[in-house]
Order: structure tokens, then C-alpha cells, then sequence
């Protein structure tokens, strides 16, 4: 019968989750800790016991390592400000849709004034408060998350117009959806205004 | 029937990831200090020159009873370190942590403060209560 000789090695695949969610600024530092004390509760415990432990705290430090990740290095920063930026976009369009079906309803066959006024009021108000949720994670929202977050806010202005009957053909469209376009962009500088405003006072 | 059993391990991962989601979002941005915050800067204080990753942890673990993790360790001293209330060194690598070196962390003197201000927050509003039930 062939035994294998237990070596004392901390668990490969949780030394990777660890490697895969850690700064790298932090990495060796926390990795030689574990394995300090992965050595010295295999001397109390034996090598199962401190694997288990070892299992314990990858398991238990890769959230908080992950966020502080997210948090600390700009690209991640800049992802996650545009991946918050775009669901808090579709979140106050979805929201504001709601509140106006819920006073107005929605009419197809309503005038292309009042089109452009929802459209326009709808942009204004989601690209405002994506801006300032992206400015708040990411510490300052780059070009690119502008302008993902301004395809996210303008695009269901041309579904929305696409579904009136008032609208129907493009030169028609073009109106309210350059309005929305134009309170897009007004909105994206005003949150990202009023987010470094907020944080310079707070 | 279902029965739902938590796992508690499983509870302690949300309860971590939960806590310093907000800890890093909301508390990270002010200058006040988180009650983790709290405990890491006492830990760095007691122990000197010999606080590092381990030796925090298992102090804040021994004198709080609390199960401490690793990671939650270093984020905050991460967090600390960018408030400017710590401050770091690197010292030599060993061959029992496999070569890696171990990094040091010490609390400045606005760490101090912090702290002690803290402190005396605390005791201001606990100051006349009854705790005893």
C-alpha cells in the first residue's frame, strides 16, 4: 500500500482566490502572513486542521479584499463607477417612466411637445443621478463612462419615441431626441458637479 | 418540509462582505472612525513595533474574542493608511513565510488622536447610562 507524505502547503486553490482578489500592492504581505500562520497551526491543529482554517479565512477575506480592490486601483474604480452609473440610469429612467405613467399614463398619441418634454425631463434626471453615483465609486467618472452611461440614458428615448404614433417618421424623432441628447449631457456634468461639490464639504 | 439551516461560516461571509461594503462606501469617505477602525489602531498601539498582519490580528481576535479575518485586517489598515492615521514599513523576508517579506504598520500621531478622540466619543455617550440589565 502506497502512502502519500502529507507536505504542509496551504490549499493551492484557495492561495489563487487570494491572489485573484488582492491588491498587488498587499499581496505578498497578506500571502506570507496566511502562510505564517498556516505553518503554525499545522503544528498545533496538523495540516488538515490549519488547510480547513487557511479555507476559513480565504474564504471569509475575499469580499472585503475584492471591494478594497474595486475601491483602490483606478481601472477597476472606473469600471465600477460606469457598471453603477448605468444601473443607477436605468434605475431613476425606470422610476421616472413610473411616476409620469402613474400622473399622465402613457399616450401614444400624445403631441411631440409633450414627447420632448418627458423625453428631455427623463434624460436630465437619470444622467444627473448616474453621473453622481459613478463621481461617488469611481472618484471621477473618465470619458468613456460618460459616454456609456449617456448611450444607457438615451437609448430608451428612442424606443420611447419609436413607440408613439405622433412620431412617424425619423426627421420627426429628431427633436426630442436631440433634447435628449443635449439634457444627457447637461445632466452627466451637473452630477458629476454637484458629487465633488458634495465631497469637498462633507 | 424545507428547513433552512444557515451555515455559519456562510453567515460570517455575508455578514463580512456586508459590512465592509458599507465601510468602504459610506465610512471610508468621512474622517470619523469605524468601530473595526477603532480596534486595528488600538491593536497597532499595543503592540508597537511588532504590529503586522498576523500579530494585529491575532491581538484584536484575543482581546475581543471576535473571529477575525485576514483580509478584514488588511483593508482596513489599508483604509487607515489613506486617512493618513497609519503609516507602513517593509522588513525582510523569511524563509517560513515562503520568501515574503513582512510589512509593519504603526500609528501616527493623527492615528492617535483619532483614536483618542474617539475614545472620549464614546464615553460621552455612554457616560451616565445603566448598562447593567
Amino acid at each position: 500500500m502506497v502512502t502519500r507524505k502529507r507536505t504542509r502547503h496551504p490549499p493551492k486553490a484557495a492561495t489563487a482566490l487570494l491572489a485573484l482578489v488582492t491588491s498587488p500592492s498587499d499581496r505578498a504581505y497578506l500571502m506570507g502572513d496566511l502562510v505564517e500562520e498556516f505553518h503554525d497551526i499545522a503544528t498545533e491543529r496538523g495540516v488538515d486542521g490549519a488547510s480547513r482554517w487557511y479555507w476559513s479565512q480565504a474564504l471569509r477575506s475575499a469580499g472585503p479584499l475584492f471591494v478594497s480592490r474595486l475601491t483602490s486601483e483606478q481601472w477597476t474604480r472606473s469600471i465600477g463607477g460606469a457598471a453603477v452609473g448605468a444601473m443607477t440610469a436605468i434605475a431613476s429612467a425606470t422610476a421616472f417612466g413610473l411616476l409620469l405613467n402613474l400622473f399622465l399614463g402613457f399616450r401614444p398619441e400624445a403631441s411631440l411637445g409633450l414627447i420632448a418634454v418627458v423625453v428631455a425631463s427623463c434624460s436630465l434626471v437619470s444622467s444627473t443621478c448616474a453621473a453622481w453615483a459613478s463621481t461617488w465609486v469611481s472618484g471621477g467618472a473618465s470619458r468613456w463612462t460618460l459616454m456609456l452611461i449617456g448611450l444607457v440614458v438615451v437609448a430608451p428615448d428612442f424606443v420611447y419615441a419609436a413607440r408613439s404614433h405622433t412620431i412617424h417618421m425619423l426627421p420627426g424623432a429628431l427633436v426630442p431626441l436631440s433634447l435628449a441628447i443635449v439634457t444627457t449631457c447637461a445632466g452627466l456634468a451637473l452630477g458629476g458637479k454637484l458629487c465633488r461639490a458634495n465631497q469637498l464639504h462633507s | 418540509m424545507l428547513e433552512l439551516r444557515s451555515s455559519p461560516l456562510l453567515d460570517r461571509f455575508v455578514v463580512d462582505i456586508a459590512g465592509h461594503f458599507f465601510y468602504f462606501v459610506v465610512v471610508m469617505s468621512g474622517t470619523h472612525l469605524g468601530e473595526f477602525e477603532i480596534l486595528i489602531l488600538a491593536a497597532l498601539m499595543r503592540l508597537g513595533d511588532d504590529a503586522y498582519g498576523v500579530s494585529v490580528r491575532r491581538e484584536v481576535q484575543a482581546r475581543t474574542g471576535r473571529s477575525v479575518s485576514i483580509g478584514a485586517v488588511y483593508t482596513t489598515l489599508a483604509r487607515l493608511e489613506h486617512k493618513g492615521l497609519v503609516s507602513s514599513r517593509v522588513g525582510a523576508p523569511t524563509s517560513e513565510r515562503g520568501g515574503r517579506a513582512k510589512k509593519y504598520f504603526r500609528a501616527k500621531a493623527a492615528g492617535r488622536v483619532a483614536l483618542e478622540d474617539a475614545v472620549k466619543t464614546i464615553g460621552r455617550m455612554t457616560e451616565g447610562l445603566s448598562l447593567a440589565w
